[in-house]
């Protein structure tokens, strides 16, 4: 409650003093005509100047009018109270991508938006509708109602490794908005503006606030653009290491960068690196025999994204001598030429009918099964090509229909080095998924390319004809080929995937798999389906997949490496202005003032009730 | 003015043979007066014909046989010739012999006498108080007044009674004798011109003011009606009025006037009391207790003066200007044996 003309409460301290004056005035000079005086002498006479300045006796009609004229008196001073503002639904939008994780802003960019967006929560009221949403690599709609709810939803609120989609975010929140018309909308978000530009929805169902959270040099980053590996191509088997570093800072810096032996924990290099600004410079190290996992650091202090300042790499294995592969096939070409194209490799080739016959064959350590699997599945790791339609191990039918690819695990092992984007099949199989095998390539009839283990040997299935797709005459499939071989006889280079990205290991059901994280951390997860899929790989560093019940046996081992530039780069590139639909500060100017409800109407009722009151006691009492 | 001269006592004939059409004029002009005076049905302003109606079967009580000659409707304290027979008696000598009954005789064999009773009218004075203390109060009083001597005029002309009005104001004004119901709105108008103001001394002024009644014979007694809020101090000197008059003949009765605000007066602080009459002022701060001591006061007086009316054998009567007019004549006045 405030007054607008505060002044005029003077008069609300005054004007009783004046009525009791009139009362006191009027009343000595009050005369009463009487038949005859002698029946009032001496009952209580005033005599004296004092007698006639006594205080009039407070009687209701005096206490009314004191009343009505301080009533009056408040009316003018123009009594206002706030006008209570209408409900209002506020719809946070946290950017959660991993340029948010930078530390420039303490304890980090988006412990900051959401320190920031409790507040705006706190300043809510109970009747106000409140919505949160993350813009992730998708935009989520984390919680919506109560303040309440959406201030539990933001504590439990974590960062993505990945881009924002803050277009999808923003179209999604004026959608909220858009649902509860009767509510004055606000979109509230909290971003560091690192990312792409985007083009907010020519239409929205509320103003959109952006609420900055980067700090004063959102440029000082630096990191591991790129590593690679591979062998030297003069037959030494000697391998060297790969490292590319980014600076996005406009000055140039000065990083030491350290590679370790995963493993033992030896620093095997140290580097102390000159990075140009906004530029790249790249190192190559010969990496040690012996070494199965390096572990390269960008050490040194003022970086804010220390996500992409450690990387892993698994190094191929230096076959030594050969793989004694088995070939049991009718006759497959392409693949025999591409097996007899390894030059680690030890071909044998059988027919069918040997096999089944269950003749002596030599020992191998990988058997390669062409349009065949045989009742009892020979020991060691298999390769599975064209499996038959009638088969024990999984079930397939024909697919006349030409086949494309529908989707891949471009970073698998299986993969490296293959675009297999043109794969194609003229005449394919279709597959039904298996519950112990990761696919690895799926056509719209189903899996292509599954791996998985099966009664503890590895199995690489492809599950397609190589004769009737056109693979067998590119390049991609002597790769394909090779990487299978290397795969199944642990040759191959270890998965290495971004972070965030999901991972899924083959568990048989009603079995647990332990997932050790990086920094130690141990998850168990329940198998559904056949399969355990890892979905936090947020933090850089390997992650090692146990068997629940074995833990010495090492299910799936992988790498989590940031590696993106675009998402190293942390500097705020978005033009917010543009985009901001915030309400014209100059509404607030012009208005400075909260709206107010006047109050004097109802007081000068009041009043004028208690005089009507009083006027009406004054006529039933008479003269007073 | 002129109308008030008009109906100062004197006779009716002389009035019409002296002014002529100027009482003619006059006349119109009471008329329009009572027509628009105070509404329909007023008569000169000071009584309603419904209340005319309603006591149109009061007559006034007399303290005793009344003896003011005959044409009334009142027992004569004598026997005298008339329709009222009451009883027969023997025949004695001397005895008129009109009067014997013969029908008696043929029957009887016995000489027997007719005796009858005497029908005297009763001379009435209503002595109305026009002092300026009448003139206070809500209603007024001495309007409330003027409608109590109105219908006690009109019960009296009704009887074929004597019928004299006094007004006490500065000068007192007198009308009558007055006789026959046919005089009413003389009487009426009479009092619906009486104004108030001055100053009244009662106690001296009641004496005089009837006067012309002491020239009658003490064998002709009258009832005095005296209608007035009686404000004497002392209280006594007024009984020495009645007392005065008592000994002309007169049959007093005190008709007190007093109205609601003069008893419950609502006035409170400091107040400078006026006596209407004298001017005379006091300072008085009314409070509760102060209020509580002047009611205790009057009722004291009130005391006083049915005391001094018993002792007189005065009949008297209180009536309050908020107390229907109806009620009053009807209820309050036949509860004091003054009509019936």
């Amino acid at each position: 409650m405030s007054f607008l003309f505060p002044l005029a409460l003077a008069l609300a301290a005054i004007l009783p003093i004046v009525v009791l004056a009139v009362h006191l005035l009027r009343g000595a000079n009050r005369r009463l005509r009487v038949p005859a005086v002698f029946l009032w002498a001496d009952l209580e006479q005033s005599t004296g100047g004092q007698e006639r300045r006594r205080w009039p006796p407070l009687t209701l009609l005096l206490l009314l009018q004191i009343i009505a004229v301080v009533l009056l008196a408040a009316a003018l001073a123009r009594p206002a109270s706030p006008v209570d503002p209408p409900p209002t639904h506020l719809v946070l939008v946290i950017d959660a991508s991993t340029s948010m994780q930078a530390t420039d802003v303490r304890p980090s960019r988006f412990a900051s938006a959401v320190g920031q967006a409790r507040e705006q929560l706190d300043d809510l009221s109970l009747t106000d509708t409140a919505s949160l949403i993350r813009a992730g690599a998708t935009a989520t709609l984390v919680a919506t109602g109560s303040p309440q709810q959406a201030r539990s939803a933001l504590e439990d609120l974590r960062p993505e490794i990945g881009p924002a989609a803050l277009e999808h975010a923003i179209a999604l929140a004026s959608a909220r908005l858009a649902e509860t018309p009767e509510l004055e909308g606000r979109i509230v978000v909290f971003t560091d503006g690192a990312g792409p530009e985007i083009e907010a929805p020519a239409t929205l169902a509320g103003p959109v606030e952006f609420v900055t959270v980067s700090g004063n040099n959102p440029r000082a980053n630096q990191s591991i653009a790129r590593v690679e590996t591979r062998t030297v191509p003069d037959g030494s088997g000697a391998r060297q290491l790969f490292v590319e570093l980014a600076n996005f800072d406009s000055e140039p810096a000065q990083r030491p960068v350290t590679v370790v032996a995963t493993e033992s924990g030896e620093e095997i290099a140290g580097f102390d690196v000159t990075i140009p600004e906004r530029g790249t410079t790249s190192l190559v190290l010969d990496v040690p025999a012996g070494v199965r996992q390096l572990t390269v650091h960008l050490a040194g202090d003022g970086d804010i994204l220390p996500l992409d300042d450690t990387a892993e790499v698994d190094l191929p294995d230096v076959i030594a001598g050969t793989v004694r592969v088995t070939l049991v096939s009718n006759g497959s070409g392409s693949l025999e030429r591409a097996l007899r194209a390894l030059p680690w490799v030890e071909l044998a080739v059988i027919d069918v009918a040997e096999m089944e016959t269950g003749a002596a064959t030599a020992p191998a350590d990988l058997t390669v099964l062409d349009g065949m699997i045989p009742d009892e599945l020979p020991p060691g790791p298999l390769l599975v090509v064209n499996p038959p339609a009638t088969n024990h191990l999984l079930r397939v039918e024909d697919y006349p229909t030409p086949l494309t690819v529908s989707s891949s695990d471009a970073e698998h092992p299986l993969l490296q080095e293959i675009d297999i984007r043109s794969f194609r099949l003229e005449r394919g199989l279709a597959v039904e998924p298996l519950a112990w095998a990761r696919t690895v390539v799926e056509t719209p009839a189903g899996p292509a390319v599954l791996e998985g283990r099966l009664d503890g040997r590895s199995v690489v299935i492809l599950a397609f004809d190589p004769a009737q797709s056109r693979l067998d005459r590119s390049i991609a499939f002597p790769l394909l080929v090779h990487n299978a071989v290397a795969h199944l006889a642990g040759t191959g280079v270890g998965l290495a995937v971004a972070p965030g990205q999901p991972v899924e290991v083959a568990v048989p059901d009603g079995r647990s798999a332990l997932v050790v994280a990086p920094d130690g951390n141990r998850t168990r997860l329940r198998s559904d389906a056949g399969r355990v899929r890892v979905t936090d790989t947020t933090l850089p560093g390997r992650y090692t997949v146990l068997d629940a019940a074995n833990e010495q046996h090492v299910l799936l081992a992988f790498s989590v490496n940031l590696l993106d530039v675009e998402e190293s780069d942390v500097r705020p590139r978005l033009e917010l202005e543009r985009i901001d639909r915030t309400p014209p500060a100059g509404d607030e100017t012009e208005s400075p003032l909260t709206p107010l409800v006047e109050h004097w109407r109802l007081l000068v009722a009041a009043a004028l009730l208690l005089l009507g009151l009083e006027w009406i006691v004054y006529v039933r009492r008479g003269h007073g | 003015m002129l109308d008030r001269l008009i109906h100062r006592g004197e006779p009716r004939g002389a009035l019409d043979a002296s002014a002529g059409t100027l009482f003619g004029r006059l006349r119109s002009r009471l008329a329009a007066r009572r027509r628009g005076g105070r509404g329909s049905g007023n008569l000169a302003g000071v009584l309603d014909e419904r209340v005319l109606r309603q006591i149109e079967r009061l007559s006034l009580v007399p303290g005793w046989p009344v003896s003011g000659g005959l044409g009334g409707d009142h027992r004569s304290r004598t026997q005298a010739p008339s329709i009222d027979f009451i009883d027969h008696r023997t025949y004695a000598p001397g005895d008129d012999l009109r009067h014997l009954d013969w029908r008696a005789y043929g029957r009887l064999g016995s000489l027997q006498v007719r005796t009858t009773e005497g029908r005297e009218r009763l001379d009435v004075a209503i002595v109305l108080d026009c002092s300026a203390s009448m003139a206070l109060g809500q209603p007024d009083k001495l309007d409330y007044a003027r409608q109590v001597a109105g219908a006690l005029a009109a019960v009296t002309l009704q009887h074929g009674d004597a019928l004299r009005l006094v007004c006490l104001d500065r000068a007192t004004s007198a009308l009558g004798p007055l006789s026959g119901r046919q005089r009413l709105p003389t009487a009426l108008e009479f009092l619906g011109d009486a104004q108030p103001g001055g100053r009244i001394a009662l106690d001296q002024i009641l004496p005089d003011a009837l006067a012309p009644m002491a020239s009658a014979p003490r064998s002709r007694r009258s009832m005095v009606l005296v209608i007035s809020d009686f404000l004497t101090d002392p209280i006594d000197r007024l009984g020495d009025a009645f007392d005065a008059l008592a000994r002309r003949g007169a049959d007093i009765v005190a008709i007190r006037i007093v109205s609601p605000d003069e008893e419950s007066p609502n006035a409170t602080g400091q107040v400078e009391v006026i006596d209407a009459e004298t001017g005379e002022s006091i300072e008085v701060m009314l409070t509760p207790d102060t209020v509580a001591r002047y009611q205790a006061r009057l009722a004291g007086w009130v005391a006083d003066l049915e005391r001094v009316c018993a002792q007189r054998g005065t009949r008297y009567a209180s009536c309050r200007t908020d107390r229907p007019l109806p009620s009053l004549l009807l209820e309050d006045l036949r509860r004091s044996r003054i009509v019936h």
